[in-house]
């Protein structure tokens, strides 16, 4: 009994305990980028400045809920990476803290739309084949989004869903903006009889096309070529036209004080020629934004593709309210087979 | 008038049991002590879950939530998935674990140390490698549908596959409840029984089975609650059968809706509360001692034709297991899963160089909390069995609760109670602990109390009457008996504390980060290679750890005769 009430007491203490404040020589982020690339950019930051990263991996919408939960005491100084979507929840929120960086005159100004966030890299989205089925199948490539509604591939096209994916609810909000709300949701009507079922994540696409799970998977190109580098037998498609995402990240409004400076630093070095060709020694193939970054071999250039581009502030708006449409209308959870 | 009469007496007795622990001023603070930790970290934070669901975003109260759910078919639907889901895994991992406990405890099949080791294996491996190695071995490129029967398009996703997967996760957690309280029952009761003539069948039907009544259902509890609020599973191989706790952690991350995603967490407290109060009811009705100090016999092995049937049947279940498990250490060692199949140690350097700091903060995090949820458990566990005190009933319902919630709301309520001050503790490694020993005592709790009510209170009394204080007598009487479901408990914490995914997305912090991040992490981006051998070097680290709780539980809690010297 001694002993209980000694580890009831230990608990206690436990309890009393107040985080102490962190080192100046660290900042802490909540990264929504995938978990093997994180470590080159964190690792040559420090090696640039001295400034040691910790951070947690999350996807977009855990990164965005986490902060939105923890407004009142924020925990980290940065959120990075994910589409643009979840960070202007945030700003509109006032969750974020205004920064313009050095060196934001070599990221194309047409995607530098607030004082809040920064653009640091572009996702243009894709249709990931697999080349093997296709060849077993005999079939033709899909080119537009309407060839995906062909019953040939019933069961074989994977989507992820627009409440748990940034990919999926930028498809969402820009099909809107291009085909007009009615007959946006009348294709994805139709285009829910192809897909077995919406998935939890946007990387599970490429990943199912890889496996031949599906034939084809909507997802981003830097995604698909990641496959492809390791040796699948799959390819892209760009559907004419298609979109893009902006990657953001952001410095967080009341962050811990003593980790400011060092988080404007980071901003500043990931969007820098040096930080900016990182994603090309992380392999993860990002597309940069500076003008005088290289680019991962494999990838196309924004120029050899039709884009539409989506009003961002205005998918940011709609987005809770169309996802919620697509919940009512589109995958209603009670037509289970 | 005589049951108005009874009442009365059960009240003053209950009110002279209390004026009892009024003098055992240890007693007392013990109780007062566990009350106030309860309160604050299992009622403090659901209260907060309770007054999110109940307010909208500008924070005045508001029923548009529950409303909203109540009046959505699809809300409907995805409700009564869950019950049938949690349903039918509860009951089907109930009766596979008792076949194992039973034929590792009653009638010691052959092989019976390697099934009792083998069974531990799913609970000590992040849920969703199942599932992975579930879609490599039936999926449309599966190694069995594909490679062995040329099945094409075979869609492994989906009620199925989910049934499968939580029965082969979940009922260790039954064994571990049903071996504590089946290898308690004294074989004397059975012998007497057979020495009148009754036939084995009978005999179980009629006295082995209804003594292990507390036990069973104590392991369906625990398993149903546990696919109730599992949401790994359901995320990876559920496909497009929905469940609540998807249905939360969706309205959480996707919506950023804090609100909603409480009230859906709140709504599917409600067959758990139901659930418990039922068992509470039937179990204070009925008496289950067999332990009473009399000397008993050692039992009899059975050779029998029924032990070759429970050994093929357990056999071919720990066959799957090693079959599931098998895929992933070969797909660890594995260049590339589905094109070169040649042998590599890559995935394990790449692996340890990203993860062995989670690992070590995980492992840990995990051991602290482990031997606090543990010691925890069983207290609260004699407590409410053996004492009678006011809070005694919130003392057991609280218990359960941080269990039954959702893993992403908890999360939340963890976060909004813990985040201001009075008690700051967000990006902390006390967070943490104090999350994975709330959440994880439930199972020294359940197979604690339904082993104590085994136990004949005379031997306690016994040693009272002997000049052994309460402390005493717990800990030298108590305590040993209690060996079994202690040490379960404590395992039990410590790898639910090890691969706990959903709890932890919201608590994790960048001082503190968790391997099971890291492996949900190389999971999203399907290196899988990466992430099975991540999961390998896991599994070794808890198999050592649960060698050395063994062989400190069995150090601490051996029983010793008093020396006079």
């Amino acid at each position: 009994m001694k002993k209980l009430v000694c580890l009831v007491l230990s608990l206690v203490l436990l309890v009393s305990c107040v985080s102490a404040f962190a080192a100046s020589k660290e900042v802490s982020i909540y990264a929504a980028l995938t978990e093997d690339e994180l470590p080159t950019y964190f690792n040559s930051f420090e090696e640039a400045t001295g400034i040691h990263v910790n951070y947690v991996r999350l996807s977009a919408g855990e990164m965005a809920s986490r902060v939105i939960a923890e407004k009142d005491n924020p925990q980290v100084s940065i959120v990075f990476g994910g589409g643009s979507e979840g960070i202007i929840t945030l700003e509109k929120q006032g969750l974020l803290y205004p920064y313009t960086p050095n060196g934001i005159d070599k990221i194309p100004a047409e995607y530098v739309t607030s004082e809040y966030w920064t653009p640091f890299y572009l996702a243009i989205l894709c249709f990931a084949v697999n080349n093997e089925w296709f060849a077993e199948n005999e079939q033709p490539l899909p080119e537009t989004w309407d060839d995906l509604l062909d019953p040939v591939y019933k069961d074989m096209v994977i989507m992820a869903h627009p409440s748990t994916s940034g990919v999926s609810s930028n498809i969402l909000t820009s099909m809107v903006q291009l085909k007009g709300e009615d007959e946006a949701f009348e294709y994805f009507r139709k285009f829910k009889e192809i897909v077995p079922y919406f998935a939890k994540a946007s990387s599970s696409a490429p990943s199912a096309v890889a496996l031949g799970e599906a034939a084809v998977g909507l997802t981003v190109d830097s995604d698909t070529l990641k496959y492809m580098n390791e040796g699948y037998d799959i390819d892209f498609i760009f559907p004419n036209p298609t979109f893009v995402d902006v990657g953001a990240m952001a410095i967080v409004a009341n962050g811990p004080e003593d980790e400011l400076e060092n988080a404007k630093a980071f901003i500043d070095y990931m969007i820098s020629v040096e930080g900016q060709n990182l994603f090309i020694t992380s392999g993860s193939t990002r597309m940069p934004l500076n003008v005088d970054a290289d680019i991962s071999e494999g990838l196309k250039p924004l120029s050899s593709v039709t884009v539409f581009n989506a009003d961002r502030v205005k998918s940011g708006e709609e987005r809770g309210r169309l996802i919620e449409k697509f919940i009512q209308e589109v995958d209603d959870a009670s037509e289970l087979h | 008038m005589a049951s108005k009469a009874a009442r009365k007496h059960l009240k003053s007795s209950a009110w002279k049991e209390f004026v009892i622990i009024l003098h055992q001023p240890v007693l007392l603070l013990t109780i007062i002590a566990i009350l106030a930790i309860l309160a604050i970290f299992v009622l403090y934070p659901i209260l907060r879950i309770i007054n999110l669901g109940f307010t909208n975003e500008e924070g005045a109260a508001s029923l548009e939530y529950l409303t909203y759910i109540l009046g959505s078919r699809s809300y409907r639907t995805v409700f009564l998935n869950s019950i049938r889901l949690a349903a039918i895994v509860a009951l089907l991992s109930t009766v596979v674990g008792y076949i194992f406990a039973y034929g590792v405890t009653r009638i010691q099949i052959r092989g019976r140390k390697f099934f009792n080791t083998l069974i531990h294996l799913p609970i000590i491996s992040p849920p969703f490698i199942l599932a992975l190695s579930i879609i490599f071995l039936f999926g449309r490129q599966g190694i069995i549908t594909k490679g062995l029967f040329g099945i094409k398009n075979n869609n492994v996703y989906g009620f199925t596959s989910l049934v499968f997967i939580q029965v082969i996760s979940f009922f260790p957690v039954a064994y571990l409840t049903l071996t504590g309280i089946l290898s308690a029952i004294d074989s004397s009761v059975e012998d007497a029984a057979m020495n009148m003539g009754a036939s084995r069948l009978h005999i179980f039907r009629t006295v082995t089975f209804p003594l292990s009544m507390p036990g069973v259902i104590s392991a369906y509890l625990l398993t149903f609650v546990q696919s109730l609020e599992d949401f790994s599973n359901p995320a990876v191989i559920g496909g497009d059968y929905g469940t609540l706790a998807i249905e939360a952690y969706k309205t959480i991350t996707g919506m950023y809706d804090l609100h909603g995603g409480s009230m859906l967490a709140l709504v599917l407290l409600l067959p758990t509360v139901c659930a418990f109060a039922l068992q509470r009811y039937w179990l204070n009705k009925k008496s289950f001692v067999t332990v009473t100090g009399k000397p008993t016999q050692a039992r009899q092995p059975v050779r029998s034709k029924i032990t070759v049937v429970f050994f093929l049947f357990c056999a071919v279940v720990s066959a799957f297991i090693i079959l599931l498990y098998g895929t992933v250490l070969v797909g660890a060692f594995t260049k590339t899963w589905g094109i070169n199949y040649s042998f590599s140690m890559q995935h394990f350097t790449y692996a340890w160089g990203l993860a062995k700091d989670a690992l070590r903060k995980s492992t840990r995090l995990s051991l602290i909390a482990a031997p606090i949820s543990g010691i925890l458990g069983i207290a609260i566990a004699y407590l409410t069995v053996r004492k009678r005190f006011p809070g005694r009933r919130i003392m057991q319902i609280s218990s359960l609760l941080t269990f039954a919630i959702p893993g992403t709301v908890l999360g939340i309520g963890y976060i909004s109670a813990f985040n201001t001050p009075p008690i700051l503790l967000t990006g902390t490694a006390a967070i943490i602990v104090a999350a994975f020993v709330f959440r994880n005592m439930s199972v020294s709790i359940e197979s604690g109390s339904s082993t104590l009510l085994q136990i004949d209170r005379s031997i306690e009394e016994a040693s009272t009457i002997l000049g052994a204080g309460n402390g005493e007598t717990f800990r030298r009487v108590t305590l040993p008996l209690l060996k079994q479901p202690f040490f379960s408990g404590i395992v039990f914490a410590f790898v639910r504390g090890m691969t706990a995914v959903s709890t932890v997305i919201f608590l994790v912090s960048p001082k503190w980060p968790l391997v099971t991040a890291k492996v949900h992490g190389l999971f999203d981006i399907s290196k899988y290679s990466d992430a099975a051998a991540l999961v390998v070097i896991m599994i070794l680290t808890m198999l050592i750890v649960i060698v050395l709780i063994n062989i400190a539980v069995t150090l601490i809690l051996k029983p010793r005769a008093h020396r006079f010297d």
